[in-house]
């Protein structure tokens, strides 16, 4: 192994061009692979954070309409101790209603959150564009676009109206803007305090718990073993129930990520095995040569293989590099008017080391045809035609 | 008396003295003191066979045997004068002989003694010479219909020019007899690939030639 | 007698047996090589010597007959067991030095010791920059192989052959393509290796010079031994 390495070496420096370029296409294919990979990945965690980023991944209601769940505290700590990585849990109430001024009423969702809980999932602090979060009773933060409607500011009253409940009235202490239109014009946002108030709940009732998890596309699994753990009442949903399109167009976008990639691969392994099988051409007075001094077929084969697994990790190596760096010009270069990239890239080591270990393996496999080829040459061929 | 003779002959050999050489051999034939065929024997053969050179430069030993073969020849040819003497006396065999070197055998001495030992056994013998392509003597043969033809070796490279030119001969010429000597011949091995009827080790074997015991 | 070291018996050779023109090169070929002796190989061009030599060197195996090496019977020998055979029994030399052009002289010289072992060790670089110093060549010891003259390569090709001490140097034509001054030399070399090691030459030439200095010359004639002479 060691000999036939070594005369691979040696080979491959003797013929630096050929040597170069072959590097150059595997280099490449895999920069190739390794920038588009990151690219569709980067737009694929664009979208889904866009969609899903800031809303309830997995939530668990009960499992009637308008019901509340009983002794959430207990539910939530069971969800805690679950394998299931979370990274945000979070219990809130809900209450339909309008929003009055003066003569105008326009519909909101009130929403109340414990604060510091909730902001993993909706990233309130961020959205806050004007005054605070609610803290008291009767303080809400209502969306910008319902603000504009109801032509109403921080320090505002406004009137909180439900069929048949008494009206409360609010301070308007704060506006957000979550950037997505339905959000801005009908959320409302008050303490859960004021919600159980209104709903007449007690300390131990919420409207539905709500989650986000580390790994977004496992969220079907986790809801079957969310189901598994809370009582049987409770019922338990996830994004990709509400967002089967937006499923369907990641798949779409992931199958031709892997058709790219299957396709540079194929290219890469049938340059590796054409070029290399010149080789075993060009070096087959050099194998006669050996095979006269008594070199064993096997290690004449190896000659070959390690020259495909050199080749392979030198071209694998260099393209991964060659294709960070095309990204971060990408990054640096293709940006919007505010100076962000267009698309940010999703760097993922476990995308691009299996992806630069295909291409080594795709150079190997592609001398296993010239280096079986090796053995077939005759000495006396060789000598023969000097 | 011989070795004192030998002796001085040698002497006159080592010191390249050619005349005195050739002066003593004459003198020698002349009173009867040798006959030619010891001269030969005893005295020619020796005297290049053991010709050694202590000289470092191997160019200067060439070149001093090239000097006594020279030397050597001389004496043989104003030996012939003897040998024609004797011959006048010596019953006719009624054979004849063509005595050659086959192709790039340049050292004739031996040939010429041969050729001289024949005439002395009352053949009609010639001498063709060294160096003789298989087609010259094909055609030498054709001229003189020789009864033995007399191939003398004595590097052993020849043995197979000699062997082409044998085998020629004999398809050539059936009957024509083929007498081998030399030194290229010493080994059995070669003598039993070439298709001879007489092997000459000793040249006063040629008497029994003609008694006809063969190989 | 001992063994001969080589024994060729009743070798035959068809070049394209199966086709529809069989070319019969060699006819019943029976031949004894003795330990430590110089052969050389002549004979007109076409007449088998170059197959009779690769046969023998295990590089061709014959259509019918044996060969023995040291009393093995070649034919019953592995793949392998032949790489190792050549390794580690034969060394060649061919009218075409075939050095390796990528390798220096004396990775060159190496080769041969390399394949048979993984590691090279001290003792083995000594050797072979011996067998370098022995053909004169020290100077050129790190020279590329492909960037040295005829005669150099050739004597490289000659140290080569002797890098594993082997019993038998199988050469064709060693001197063909080269000057007169340096086929003296390199016959002069090989005699010195030949006794020196008492290593078995087989030498195939064209040139009288050098054949009449062996000790025995055999000579091909369409595919049978004409002769076989020994000094
Ligand atoms: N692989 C082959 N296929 C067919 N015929 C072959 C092959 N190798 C050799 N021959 C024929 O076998 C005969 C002997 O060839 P070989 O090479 O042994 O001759 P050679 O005596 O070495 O000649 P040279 O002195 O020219 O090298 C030739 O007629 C040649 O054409
Ligand atoms: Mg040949």
């Amino acid at each position: 192994m060691k000999l036939a390495f070594s005369i691979a070496k040696r080979f491959l420096w003797s013929g630096k061009t050929q040597t170069f370029m072959i590097i150059l296409g595997i280099a490449i294919g895999v920069s190739v692979q390794v920038f588009i990979g990151s690219l569709i990945n980067g737009l694929q965690d664009d979208l889904v954070n866009s969609t899903i980023g800031s809303s309830s991944q997995i939530t668990v209601t009960r499992e009637s309409e308008n019901a509340y769940i009983n002794n959430y505290t207990s539910h939530i700590s069971t969800l805690e101790k679950t394998d299931i990585p979370f990274t945000a849990i979070s219990e809130t109430i809900n209450l339909n209603g309008s929003l009055i001024k003066n003569d105008d009423s326009k519909p909101t969702l009130l929403r109340g959150f414990d604060y510091g809980k909730a902001e993993a999932i909706y990233g309130f602090e961020q959205a806050l564009t004007e005054g605070s979060l609610p803290s008291g009773d009767n303080e809400v933060t209502i969306g910008v676009l319902l603000a504009e409607k109801l032509g109403l500011g921080v320090g505002d009253d406004v009137t909180f109206v439900m069929p048949s409940q008494t009206n409360q009235t609010f301070e308007i202490v704060g506006l957000f803007d979550f950037n997505i239109q339905s959000v801005n014009e009908t959320w409302s946002l008050a303490t859960l305090g004021t919600l159980r108030m209104l709903a007449d709940l007690t300390s131990n009732q919420a409207g539905s718990i709500e989650t986000q998890i580390s790994d977004v596309f496992a969220a079907e699994e986790y809801t079957v073993a969310i189901k598994n753990a809370l009582p049987e009442d409770l019922s338990v949903s996830n994004w990709m129930q509400e967002n089967a399109e937006l499923l369907s167009g990641l798949n779409g976008q992931s199958v031709s990520s892997i058709m790219i990639q299957i396709f540079v691969m194929v290219s890469v392994v049938l340059g590796i095995s054409s070029v290399l099988a010149i080789t075993v051409l060009q070096k087959s007075r050099q194998i006669g040569i050996l095979k006269a001094m008594g070199i064993t077929d096997k290690d004449a084969s190896l000659i070959f293989l390690s020259e495909g697994l050199i080749l392979g990790v030198i071209g694998a190596v260099l393209g991964v590099l060659l294709g960070l760096g095309l990204g971060l010009a990408f990054q640096t270069f293709a940006v919007d008017a505010g100076g962000d990239p267009v698309v940010s890239l999703s760097i993922d080591p476990g995308f691009i080391a299996p992806s630069a270990t295909i291409a080594m393996l795709a150079a190997i496999v592609a001398s296993v045809i010239p280096a079986r080829k090796s053995s077939t040459i005759s000495v006396i061929e060789v000598i023969r035609n000097g | 008396m011989s070795k004192s003779h030998y002796d001085t002959f040698i002497r006159h050999l080592d010191e390249e003295d050619k005349e005195a050489a050739v002066r003593y051999a004459w003198n020698l034939l002349d009173k009867g003191d040798l006959s030619v065929e010891k001269l030969y024997l005893d005295f020619i053969k020796p005297s290049l066979n053991n010709f050694s050179c202590t000289h470092e430069d191997k160019d200067i030993c060439i070149w001093k045997e090239h000097r006594r073969t020279s030397i050597i020849r001389t004496i043989l040819e104003i030996s012939y004068f003897f040998v024609m003497k004797r011959r006048q006396n010596i019953p006719k065999a009624g054979q004849s002989v063509l005595v050659v070197c086959p192709e790039e055998e340049y050292h004739e001495i031996g040939a010429i003694i041969a050729t001289h030992f024949f005439t002395l056994n009352g053949y009609d013998a010639s001498y063709i010479g060294a160096n003789t392509p298989k087609e010259q003597i094909t055609k030498a043969v054709q001229t003189f219909k020789p009864d033995l033809l007399a191939l003398s070796v004595t590097n052993y490279y020849n043995l197979v020019t000699t062997k082409k030119t044998i085998n020629a001969l004999k398809d050539a010429y059936p009957k024509l007899k083929i007498v081998i000597g030399g030194s290229a011949f010493h080994s059995l091995n070669a003598r039993n690939q070439l298709d001879h009827d007489f092997y000459i080790d000793d040249l006063n074997k040629i008497k029994t030639i003609l008694g006809g015991s063969q190989r | 007698m001992a063994e001969p070291l080589i024994r060729l018996k009743n070798i035959n050779k068809t070049y394209n047996p199966d086709s529809d023109f069989p070319t019969k090169v060699l006819f019943d070929i029976n031949l004894d090589f003795n330990r430590g002796s110089f052969s050389s190989i002549i004979g007109q061009s076409g007449s088998g010597k170059s197959t009779l030599l690769n046969i023998l060197g295990t590089l061709d195996r014959p259509t019918s007959g044996t060969i023995s090496i040291n009393g093995k019977d070649t034919a019953s020998m592995s793949k392998n067991e032949l790489s190792s055979l050549r390794n580690k029994t034969i060394g060649f030399i061919f009218q075409f030095h075939y050095l390796l052009p990528e390798f220096t002289a004396l990775e060159n010289v190496l080769m041969p010791h390399q394949i048979s072992k993984e590691q090279t060790d001290a003792e083995a670089y000594k050797h072979a920059e011996e067998l370098l110093d022995f053909v004169g060549l020290t100077k050129f010891k790190d020279n590329p192989a492909n960037e040295m003259s005829g005669g150099q390569q050739q004597r490289v090709a000659i140290a080569r052959s002797l890098m594993n001490n082997p019993d038998i140097i199988l050469a064709d034509e060693p001197t063909g393509n080269l000057d007169s001054d340096t086929t003296e030399t390199i016959y002069k070399l090989l005699r010195d290796v030949n006794k020196t090691y008492d290593t078995t030459f087989i030498v195939i030439t064209h040139d009288r010079k050098i054949a009449e200095k062996t000790d025995r010359v055999i000579e091909l004639k369409d595919g049978r031994v004409d002769s076989d002479f020994t000094k």
